[in-house]
């Protein structure tokens, strides 16, 4: 059975890629399913900051590592998400300009391969229903790791704690969590 | 930029694949009254449709779309240098910016009922700068003779509702220095201002940008012209330039003429270069020989090994190569007087948006972006 890909945008990535180690190329559930980033965050995450950085964990080799075996794409694939990024550039530009151009590039690879994006950003979902590219909010994924036994509910409360605590919760970030999971979230 | 669909080329390819509207509608799996809409430019397709006609057609986006200018598209003004060439890629990403500032037009904590006076007729004429920047000088009581402290500038973007966007760019060359976008719509001015430039560096180009400012209708070539002469103008006065042509055309050789030079240039904290082209900007003016000192390069070179001597403005500020995130947060409104840290951490507040959009709105790198996003959420 092929894997069930799936991509994680820049800010999801972001959220999850330390409390989950690793996150990408890891198979779990009956449907293989497989998070990877793509190409460009490795390499916009290679470029040294220009600010004291406060995630020095980003760039630890292991980290680094697990990005580093990204999203392959056949050579005849490159030239239809080549166009894709081109039109949906276009569209971001006149109704979205918020979104990011390494997000325009996620959404792109994900129109032409026919795969999902975690992604909490409500432009970018917007811009993905245009474009009839499936969505998932980081509570979703968890929600899908869980049901596949991949983590236990315990992680998922470490991690929601913790984005509280960093206040970078999603919009909707309580109801949603109280939706797909019973209850209030953790404090 | 308005986009219509671009029908010649659209029926030309059909016509090549063998392609009536029928079959046309029928691989888009749309009606054959979407197609004919279309195509008399009566509706523009859905995103994903224009991308299926795009696929199905063979066509890129520049081949299908064409772009209508509307009149509000941001307003785009660079600092030339040289004979660089601006990339319209570059062009693109600016305006992309400015399309980006214009979700925080709202939250700028300025008057909604009027505007700041602006120059009534702008040009680069020696005559009338002067007596523009003459004018300016006296309002902040500098005297001719004396440097314009960073601080007056400052205020003058502050009164003139221009938001200064302080960044870290690292070391640039070129035109990337600062970056002015005007937003029609909104009449706003918004200013990046590369803290990674040379601090002598630093003042022409903030000076170069408030001449863009009291001129926002004069654009393009024109807009340029005036911003540079304007620059020019009122870092060294009229007065000012001919006393030193004067004081030069003493001095024997070139050499001595280049102290000189630097030495004024020190203490009114400007570029060498930017003294040498004011003094000979008056010579000219005033139908008096140049003082020549570009026959081997001498003030390039003795200009940029004067530069080499001082640091960059972000290590004056800071004390540090890297601030960190908070620091340079407090700088924009500590040094700068600027709004703009303040009405960003609103808007990402109000619409839980992430660092990407931080990344995007400030040019910066995905990590640079996580830490100041850390710092304003």
């Amino acid at each position: 059975m092929s894997q069930s890909r799936i991509l994680v945008d820049s800010n999801a990535y972001f959220r999850l890629a330390k409390s989950i180690h690793p996150l990408l190329n890891v198979v779990f559930g009956d449907k293989q399913y497989c998070l990877y980033v793509i190409k460009e965050l490795q390499i916009e995450y290679d470029r040294n900051p220009r600010l004291k950085n406060t995630f020095s964990w980003v760039n630890d080799s292991e980290y680094a590592e697990n990005r580093s075996r990204v999203l392959e794409v056949a050579r005849e694939e490159k030239a239809e998400i080549k166009r894709a990024y081109d039109f949906i550039l276009d569209y971001v530009r006149t109704v979205h300009p918020g979104v990011s151009k390494i997000d325009v590039r996620c959404l792109s690879h994900a129109e032409q391969l026919g795969i999902p994006v975690v992604t909490d950003d409500e432009e970018m979902r917007s811009v993905a229903r245009e474009y009839g590219i499936k969505t998932y909010k980081t509570l979703e994924l968890l929600k899908l790791m869980l049901e596949c036994h991949y983590i236990g509910i315990e992680k998922i409360r470490e991690i929601t704690a913790y984005l509280r605590y960093c206040n970078d919760m999603p919009k909707d970030f309580k109801a949603d969590y109280e939706k797909l999971f019973g209850e209030t979230p953790p404090k | 930029m308005e986009n219509k669909l671009n029908v010649e080329n659209v029926n030309q390819k059909a016509q090549e694949l063998g392609l009536n509207q029928t079959a046309l509608a029928r691989e888009m799996q749309v009606s054959r009254e979407a197609v004919s809409k279309w195509l008399r430019n009566e509706k523009f397709p859905r995103p994903d449709k224009l991308l299926k006609l795009a696929r199905v057609l063979n066509l890129s986006f520049a081949e299908l779309v064409s772009k209508i200018p509307t009149g509000n598209e941001p307003v785009i003004a660079f600092r030339k240098k040289g004979a660089h060439k601006i990339t319209s890629e570059y062009i693109n990403h600016a305006q992309d910016m400015g399309r980006i500032l214009t979700e925080l037009v709202t939250y700028l904590p300025f008057d909604e009922l009027s505007q700041p006076a602006v120059l009534k007729s702008p040009s680069a004429d020696y005559a009338y700068l002067h007596k523009v920047t003459k004018r300016i000088r006296k309002e902040i009581a500098v005297q001719e003779g004396d440097e314009i402290h960073f601080v007056s500038l400052i205020n003058f973007f502050n009164d003139l509702q221009a938001v200064i966007i302080p960044v870290l760019w690292g070391n640039k060359d070129k035109h990337e220095n600062a970056l002015h976008i005007y937003l029609p719509e909104s009449m706003t001015t918004w200013i990046y201002l590369n803290l990674d430039c040379r601090v002598h560096d630093f003042k022409f180009w903030m000076a170069h940008e408030l001449g863009h400012i009291h001129a926002p209708k004069l654009q393009g070539e024109e807009g340029e012209d005036f911003a540079e002469a304007f620059a020019g103008a009122l870092l060294i006065p009229k007065e000012l330039a001919a006393c030193e042509y004067e004081a030069l055309q003493k001095l024997t050789n070139a050499w001595s003429q280049i102290n000189h030079i630097k030495s004024l240039a020190e203490r009114l904290v400007v570029s060498p270069l930017t003294v040498y082209y004011e003094i000979n900007n008056y010579a000219v003016n005033s139908g008096k020989a140049k003082i020549d000192l570009e026959t081997h390069k001498e003030i390039y070179q003795a200009t940029s090994n004067f530069n080499k001597q001082f640091k960059p403005v972000s290590e004056c500020l800071f004390g540090t190569k890297s601030p960190s995130p908070s620091r340079y947060i407090a700088s924009a409104k500590e040094q700068f007087g600027s709004p703009f840290f303040d009405i960003l951490k609103k808007y990402l507040h109000e619409n839980r948006k992430s660092a990407s959009f931080i990344q995007s709105i400030l040019n910066i790198r995905l990590l640079d972006a996580q830490n100041v996003y850390e710092e304003l959420c």
